[in-house]
């Protein structure tokens, strides 16, 4: 009866240890394949990303060379026109009415396809958007770079991702955020590109979770993914908005 | 838990159960409490309450008093404490109402048990084999849903593994002793007792390691 007892309980503990260990293996390889899964949706949807970007900035490109090279001509041709006329008050008025609109379809071209990106590179090209937001709104807009050797490393794309983001953001707290002044202080240390925009407004500034419809921010969202950054917004106790946006360059 | 019977004339030595409270995890972790999970508090204050438990039916044992009803009473705490740790880790309602109704139905059955077949002072193992099975069926629930919603890397990491498994391993052990329990005592008290101190010790070494992989700090 002894020898029973003895089996039958080690029976039963080997029964339950065969569980345990089957649990532990199983549970060991559902992870990894799940994981490898999720990797798979990732890169999927990475690629979908990419490929909708591309489209856009293609369509971006195609409107802003439009602009340039049929409405840019047609006001290079206007404005050699007007200056047949005789001096008169509607002749200075044209002229100044011309003026204002080439302004305008030169920074509508600019904002769809960013010359300067190309040529300069992230912190120059956010430097000069900033000095040309100082000239068009009534906010004051600083630039800040803190970089051991001046520059940011970024591929191509992720450069325009970044630029485009923070686009989106300035375009919201001028709209919206009824700010006096936006701080842009972009920080490369240890690996890891670091964006703060800081500003005095109301707080309003929109996040993608806030409004999961809107295009913007879904476009931020997006580019986010891209380049696998994160995005944090933190509102300040007295007032004011902080959007910090970081990348790791490892 | 030690049990001191003093039934059936006999007096069983509670050398085992003694060293078993000595490496249980009371006196080491008072201070950490504060870093456990919740889960893990439950099962640290049902720990608490089974050292006191076992102080207090060695001292009844020395002075040769029936004990067993503080044996019995520990089914009850045992089965409430294991409960509650089940349904706070669960994440599936289904499982969760299994853990009610088993509770519910572990009342009913142990005061049936109480009221119609058997009495507080002599060893009865009815609830023990009724609270062994749905324990059982627990462990069970839980590895079904850790299987359904693989998120951990390492399952030897998750103290809430450990503990189920240790269960599972001491309460399908000790089904088959129980089972049989007023039979096998008859005929040879000492591999029963044996047999269950190994199985206990072995599961409070998992508490230990339960208690080591859930703390927070």
């Amino acid at each position: 009866m002894n020898g029973l007892l003895i089996i039958g309980s080690a029976i039963m503990v080997f029964i339950a240890l065969i569980i345990v260990v089957f649990v532990l293996v199983y549970q060991r390889r559902m992870y990894e394949k799940h994981h490898k899964l999720i990797e798979l949706e990732l890169a999927d949807q990475k690629r979908l990303i990419e490929a909708e970007i591309r489209a856009t900035e293609r369509e971006q490109k195609r409107i802003a060379q439009d602009l340039h090279d049929d409405t840019g001509a047609s006001l290079t041709a206007l404005r050699f026109h007007i200056a047949q006329l005789q001096d008169s008050p509607q002749k200075r008025a044209m002229t100044k009415t011309l003026s204002e609109t080439t302004y305008k379809v030169r920074n509508v071209c600019n904002e769809l396809l960013p010359y300067t990106l190309e040529e300069l590179g992230l912190s120059d090209s956010l430097s000069y958007m900033t000095n040309r937001m100082n000239d068009t709104v009534e906010i004051d807009v600083n630039f800040i770079l803190i970089s051991d050797d001046g520059t940011i490393q970024l591929e191509q794309n992720e450069e325009l991702a970044m630029y485009r983001i923070v686009q989106e953001l300035l375009s919201n707290i001028v709209k919206y955020a009824e700010a006096s002044y936006i701080d842009i202080l972009l920080t490369m240390k240890d690996y890891t590109m670091n964006l703060e925009i800081v500003d005095d407004g109301n707080g309003v500034i929109a996040m993608p979770k806030d409004h999961p419809g809107s295009f913007g921010l879904q476009n931020i969202v997006s580019r986010l993914r891209y380049i696998n950054g994160s995005m944090v917004r933190t509102l300040r106790k007295q007032r004011g908005t902080t959007v910090e946006i970081r990348k790791s360059l490892k | 838990m030690q049990t001191c019977l003093t039934v059936n004339g006999n007096e069983y030595t509670p050398a085992f159960d003694i060293g078993m409270f000595d490496c249980s995890p009371n006196s080491y972790w008072g201070y950490i409490l504060q870093s456990l999970s919740f889960a893990l508090r439950i099962l640290f204050v049902y720990v608490i309450i089974t050292g006191l438990f076992e102080l207090a039916t060695s001292i009844m044992s020395t002075y040769h008093i029936n004990n067993l009803f503080l044996f019995h009473a520990h089914f009850f705490i045992e089965f409430l404490a294991i409960s509650a740790i089940f349904f706070f880790s669960y994440d599936s309602v289904f499982w969760r109402g299994v853990v009610g109704v088993f509770l519910v139905f572990f009342v009913i059955f142990s005061l049936l048990d109480q009221f119609y077949f058997d009495a507080w002072d002599p060893f009865k193992a009815n609830e023990r084999y009724a609270e062994g099975l749905m324990v059982i069926i627990l462990c069970v629930g839980y590895y079904i849903s850790l299987l359904r919603r693989p998120i951990h890397r390492y399952l030897e990491r998750q103290p809430m593994f450990w503990l189920a498994s240790g269960w599972i391993i001491y309460f399908a052990g000790t089904l088959y002793l129980f089972l049989f329990s007023k039979e096998l005592l008859a005929m040879n008290r000492f591999h029963f007792w044996q047999i269950h101190a190994i199985l206990n010790i072995g599961l409070n070494i998992i508490y230990v390691i339960s208690f080591v992989k859930g703390r927070r700090l």
